[in-house]
């Protein structure tokens, strides 16, 4: 009797054990899917207006009232080919895209005379101010911290988005990746060791 | 920077005094966080300044300002480790947009959209700042326009004719009042003579008197609208109605196809908070257009005035008549009575990127007839491709048929619409179930269609243009 009731509660010990093992979950954070869709992401903030389709006068800057009844004109590419298991095809999150579009074509330039640079956070980083004129110097500030917060926020409804805030750290060092891969030839970047590297 | 200085000067220990102190500077340019000065293209002077510095804070007494355009009479300014610890600031005539580009807009912690906002007129004005605070303002405003625009030129809000007298103390309650001639959102809804009284203080603003603001032929009624600065971001809160605007209006200024109708509205609350909008779930705008009847409710909105807005809600359709509707759009005559909703409607930048819609006719609408044009239109829409093939038949004697009910449902998820009709049929859905003699059914068998596409053919059928035979 004593010998079945120890039994019985290795065994259900045991079980239980078993059980735990079987049901510890760890949710990875799917590092590939992520990375598919934030290149996709950075390239369309990038190369928007590089690989430019051939230009459609039909398509140039809308007015209020021709838009709101040009329902066929599709502003944000690439909503369809986001990768299915990580989203980001939220509305919050389309909003950010189209205003660091926008913002992009002022900063085009400044990226390119080197005045600043992909810092290694995800974030832009200035890194030769004397490259702008001081009247420049003024607008530049203002981009970037209009940049950087657009960023900021980005990664964290990324990580809201896939329902896991825990993970903006990783969808922020994805993008740091893909910023630098993404960036053209002549542009600056921060290595790791925070150097700055020209591409 | 170099600059020409006159005064004269008390030395004591570290401490020092200058009077009557004259500067000029003529060379050379200031970058900061709110002022940016370009002194070759623009030198300044310094008038009358009397400065005591106690060899850690500067104090002074005053100091006059005048760079030929803009004239400033600074007093008992103090400065500590902080910053700006106390000012009282006197002008007279201070021409705004001259102020914004000259010293403003290059400055390196202004928002970025102000490069976008224009301002013009002049006001006159006083104020205070004490414990590094600003403690009280009175300025008259009168004559003033001002715009935002987005980075494509598109305006988002004008305002003409801006008058008012403006008081604000940071710990007592006092009232101001504003008025403008005109306004303009999103170049589209103009809005005419405005007068706001209102109270506050620091803590938050509120209407003393309800407010009434012409919106087209219309009125948005606006009992009350509470700004509450307490919390980091301010806080909107806002009651009203809108009284009946005419459709006809409305669809001229968007450029759309002239309908007749009235838009009204009861909006019990709404809440504006850190650029979202949320309607109160009693909150209803009705439309009443084509005999029929449209009400959106759960409003919700983000960025309204911005260049990316994002808006949602859910609409029903009561008795809409097909007959007005199709020949406003030139569709194709149909009559009967429409019945539908969209549920969670969203639209982003004004165009719908996902929605989950159902519509069917009446089945005791009193007349029910489909016309051979408008069965090739449905036909083609649902890429039945049938389409054309109707004249090629005998059919072709009939003008109309009779239909028992026709309907469509469209759910919008990422650029596809997953499509259902008023009835199964065999491998597919009825879109126009016929009846009587001759009978016509339309029969669709395509689930999914890309929506670019059936915008693309709704846009070629009401331009006239007959539907592509497939």
């Amino acid at each position: 009797m004593k010998l079945t009731k120890h039994l019985n509660r290795l065994l259900t010990l045991i079980l239980l054990m078993i059980v735990s093992a079987c049901v510890t979950i760890n949710v990875y954070f799917p590092a590939s899917e992520a990375g598919n869709a934030a290149e996709e992401f950075v390239e369309d903030i990038i190369n928007k207006d590089r690989v430019e389709a051939p230009k459609d006068s039909s398509l140039s800057p809308l007015t209020f009232r021709q838009q709101l009844f040009a329902w066929n004109v599709q502003l944000i590419s690439g909503a369809h080919a986001a990768a299915p298991d990580f989203n980001i095809d939220t509305p919050e999150i389309h909003r950010i895209k189209a205003s660091m579009q926008q913002r992009h074509e002022e900063l085009d330039r400044f990226y390119a005379a080197g005045a600043i640079g992909f810092g290694n956070s995800g974030l832009v980083a200035w890194r030769d101010k004397n490259a702008v004129s001081l009247k420049d110097r003024g607008r530049l500030t203002q981009l970037v911290n209009a940049e950087n917060a657009d960023r900021n926020k980005l990664y964290k409804a990324i990580a809201n988005a896939n329902g896991h805030p825990e993970w903006e750290k990783q969808v922020r060092d994805i993008f740091d990746e893909k910023w630098i891969k993404k960036a053209p030839v002549g542009w600056w970047y921060q290595n790791a060791g925070g150097n700055w590297k020209q591409k | 920077m170099s600059a020409q200085v006159k005064t004269r000067l008390s030395l004591f220990d570290n401490q020092f005094s200058l009077s009557h102190l004259n500067v000029k500077i003529s060379d050379g340019q200031l970058l900061s966080p709110y002022v940016y000065a370009d002194f070759n293209q623009l030198p300044v002077n310094f008038k009358n300044g009397e400065l005591f510095f106690d060899g850690q804070n500067l104090s002074v007494k005053q100091i006059n300002f005048d760079d030929g355009q803009l004239q400033l009479a600074f007093k008992e300014l103090l400065t500590d480790s902080q910053g700006l610890k106390q000012l009282v600031l006197e002008f007279d005539k201070m021409p705004l947009q001259y102020l914004l580009k000259t010293y403003i807009s290059n400055a390196a912690s202004v928002p970025s959209s102000l490069a976008y906002f224009d301002i013009d007129g002049a006001v006159k004005g006083k104020l205070l700042i004490k414990q590094h605070n600003l403690q009280q303002l009175a300025m008259d405003l009168d004559n003033i326009s001002l715009s935002q625009s987005d980075n494509q030129q598109r305006m988002l809000i004008e305002i003409y004719g801006l008058d008012g007298q403006l008081v604000f103390d940071r710990n007592q309650i006092q009232s101001s009042q504003l008025s403008f001639e005109q306004a303009n959102l999103l170049e589209t809804i103009p809005l005419s003579r405005t007068k706001a009284n209102f109270a506050g203080s620091a803590k938050g603003f509120y209407l003393t008197e309800p407010l009434g603001v012409p919106v087209f032929d219309g009125k948005l009624g606006i009992s009350k609208l509470d700004i509450d600065l307490s919390t980091e971001q301010p806080k909107v809160v806002f009651n009203g109605a809108l009284f009946p605007v005419s459709l006809e209006l409305v669809t001229q200024a968007l450029g759309w196809p002239v309908m007749q109708g009235q838009i009204s509205g009861l909006i019990p609350s709404v809440v504006y908070h850190n650029g979202a909008l949320q309607m109160d779930a009693n909150g209803v705008l009705q439309v009443r257009a084509f005999d029929g009847e449209l009400r959106l409710s759960d409003l919700q909105a983000s960025h309204l005035l911005s260049a990316y807005p994002i808006l949602q809600t859910d609409v029903e359709l009561h008795g809409i008549d097909l007959e007005k509707l199709t020949s406003t759009f030139s569709f194709g005559k149909i009559t009967g009575l429409l019945n539908g909703e969209i549920k969670k409607l969203l639209l982003y930048n004004w165009k719908p990127a996902a929605f989950k819609a159902d519509f069917k006719t009446d089945i005791d609408s009193p007349s029910r007839r489909i016309s051979q044009r408008a069965v090739d239109n449905i036909s083609n829409l649902g890429g039945v491709g049938m389409a054309g093939a109707l004249s090629r038949t005998f059919m072709r004697f009939f003008e109309d048929f009779g239909y028992e009910q026709l309907g469509l449902s469209c759910e919008l998820k990422k650029g596809v619409c997953k499509m259902d009709g008023v009835a199964p049929a065999e491998n597919g859905y009825y879109l126009v179930k016929g009846r009587g003699l001759p009978r016509i059914d339309v029969i669709a068998y395509n689930r999914e269609t890309d929506w670019d596409q059936i915008v693309s053919k709704l846009a070629d059928i009401s331009k006239g243009s007959g539907p592509v035979v497939q």
